[in-house]
């Protein structure tokens, strides 16, 4: 194996004789590192991909935001790129500050997250997005604290959520658990002496069962409150798990969405399993919105379908697509049934 | 390729008695809008505007448009009487075709949005004009804000609103307070173009106060 170069500036060997690590840096040798070979031009980086009739703007991020939710004190930041390698599973999440934001210099109101879970007999990786509603100011708190709460909550209950799915009772286990995260959320408002409903949030959630062996049949359930959805990518097509609220063919189109934690309405409850050519997605609305283009659909699974997986600033990258009219905040965590 | 739209009918009153500073402060208003919402291309992208004038009949002055692409808003000219009913009906027809063509093209479309003027009070019946506007069965009846001043009236003003009505407290003159008025349809229009609700759907974004107005009520017939 060849040793990687060192640096310009680099410690000469002879200096490093007496290093109290040493011995570490003789580990580093023999991990594999990629010949990063002499960078001789200027990278060029692609903008966004437009898909269909582009806006009649660019890409822009405006001034840092000043609206009161930015005045809490706690940062969000404009974009969030996460992701992780398992035996078995590869998972990418990206959640992006839409430009109506950027607009009105208001905070990112989507958040994510990704979490490995287990309850002692059953290990899974848990993945979030969660959507703040807009009108309230604190949502994105809310967004934040769902996807929290949620990971606290439902890692006792992994065996069972599986267990649930199997016997159709999983829409009553999902119920008990919003119930709670509902309940986090309520004091969560407390300590900011405000009502619960400013920080009024949408949820869609993913257990995926986790493990190398678990290849070709490896399990899932999926939770949703509101519009935030979820899909599975299967042989080229997306197809959604849960009801979010989108009829396309209505002649007018809905303005309402049931919200953590005030105005529950119905949880959203699904479960199947997916292989490993599949691809599982939990995503906010402005997400979902753009995918009923089916130009956004085939594009996406055109990257998300294929042997590859994208690795995570490229995941980003695909993520900031644009579409005439569609500049809410953009968040979506998927997990691929396969290791990299 | 799909677009999210939401639709703004400003439907104003070119009878007689707006002739002078009313339709003069209308005429010099419009422009302003044109710029702001033209030049705010986040909004214009999101939000398409109709003009339409009535007086004893109506008429499309300003197609549903893209404010950024067109090149001027067409003034109001004050003459005739004042009647209702070609007003709601022409609005009807009008609503009706342009989301038909909306969604021809595949567009999500939000529930149109219309602002009413009016300074006089109706010389026609127009109940059924506007109960067939309104009626909640007709999946496309709009969101309705009136405004009016001189001679109409405040129940009438309710009685045509179906989310909130304003009626000139007299603080201003006619048209200081109808620039008032168009710079809140032009808040109305950024606002509802660049907050999106809760599930990112554009719905119309409804003023509090208007200076110059006293806020009522909708009080639909």
């Amino acid at each position: 194996m060849r040793s990687p170069e060192p640096p310009p500036g680099a410690m000469e060997d002879d200096a490093m004789e007496d290093d109290p690590m040493e011995d570490g840096i003789a580990e580093m040798d023999e991990i594999a590192l990629p010949d990063v070979g002499e960078i001789t031009e200027k990278p060029v980086f692609p903008a966004p991909t437009v898909i269909g009739q582009p806006p009649s703007f660019g890409p822009f991020l405006g001034p840092l935001p000043e609206s009161t939710a930015a005045a809490t004190g706690l940062a969000v930041p404009d974009t969030v790129l996460d992701g992780a390698e398992l035996p078995g599973l590869t998972i990418r999440g990206a959640s992006l500050r839409g430009d109506d934001h950027h607009a009105r210099q208001e905070v990112r109101q989507d958040s994510m997250g990704m979490w490995r879970v287990s309850d002692g007999q059953t290990a899974a990786i848990l993945i979030c997005a969660a959507d703040g509603v807009g009108s309230q100011p604190l949502s994105h708190l809310g967004a934040a604290h769902a996807c929290a709460a949620l990971r606290n909550r439902i890692g006792d209950l992994v065996t069972e959520s599986f267990a649930a799915a199997a016997d159709g009772s999983l829409a009553q286990l999902w119920e008990y658990v919003v119930a709670d995260v509902c309940h986090a959320i309520d004091e969560v408002a407390y300590q900011h002496e405000v009502d619960p409903k400013a920080l009024s949030t949408t949820l869609a959630a993913a257990l995926v069962e986790a493990g190398p062996d678990r290849e070709e049949e490896r399990r899932y359930a999926v939770l949703n409150v509101g519009d935030a959805a979820a899909f599975v990518l299967r042989d080229g097509e997306f197809t959604a798990c849960l009801a979010d609220g989108h009829d396309a063919a209505a002649p007018i189109a809905s303005t309402g969405t049931w919200a953590l934690p005030a105005s529950v309405g119905a949880v959203g409850a699904a479960a199947g399993t997916m292989g490993s050519r599949d691809m599982l997605m939990v995503c906010t609305d402005g997400m979902s919105n753009p995918m009923l283009n089916r130009d956004v659909r085939e594009q996406l699974a055109r990257w998300w379908g294929g042997d590859a997986v994208p690795g995570l600033p490229e995941f980003g990258w695909q993520l900031s697509y644009r579409v005439k009219t569609f500049s809410d905040d953009r968040t979506a965590v998927c997990v691929w049934g396969r290791g990299q | 390729m799909a677009q999210q739209i939401l639709p703004f009918y400003l439907v104003c009153d070119e009878s007689g008695s707006m002739d002078g500073p009313p339709v003069q402060a209308i005429n010099d208003s419009l422009p302003k809008l044109h710029a702001e919402i033209g030049s705010n291309p986040v909004v214009a992208d999101k939000t398409k505007f109709c003009l339409i004038g009535f007086n004893h009949s109506a008429q499309v002055l300003l197609p549903l448009s893209d404010l950024s692409a067109v090149g001027s808003i067409p003034g109001l000219q004050a003459s005739g009487g004042t009647d209702y009913t070609s007003a709601f009906d022409l609005l009807y027809d009008t609503i009706s075709s342009d989301v038909q063509q909306l969604k021809a093209n595949g567009d999500q479309v939000y529930r149109p949005a219309v602002f009413f003027l009016s300074d006089g009070q109706p010389g026609d019946n127009w109940s059924a004009s506007y109960q067939r506007l309104t009626d909640p069965n007709w999946p496309l009846h709009p969101n309705i804000m009136a405004f009016g001043f001189g001679g109409v009236d405040a129940a009438t003003l309710q009685q045509v609103a179906t989310v909130r009505a304003f009626i000139a407290d007299g603080s201003m003159g006619p048209d200081a307070a109808l620039r008032e008025f168009a710079k809140s349809l032009t808040n109305s229009i950024v606002n509802s173009g660049s907050r999106p609700t809760e599930n990112g759907a554009l719905t119309l974004s409804v003023p509090d106060n208007v200076p110059g107005f006293t806020a009522l009520p909708a009080d639909p017939v």
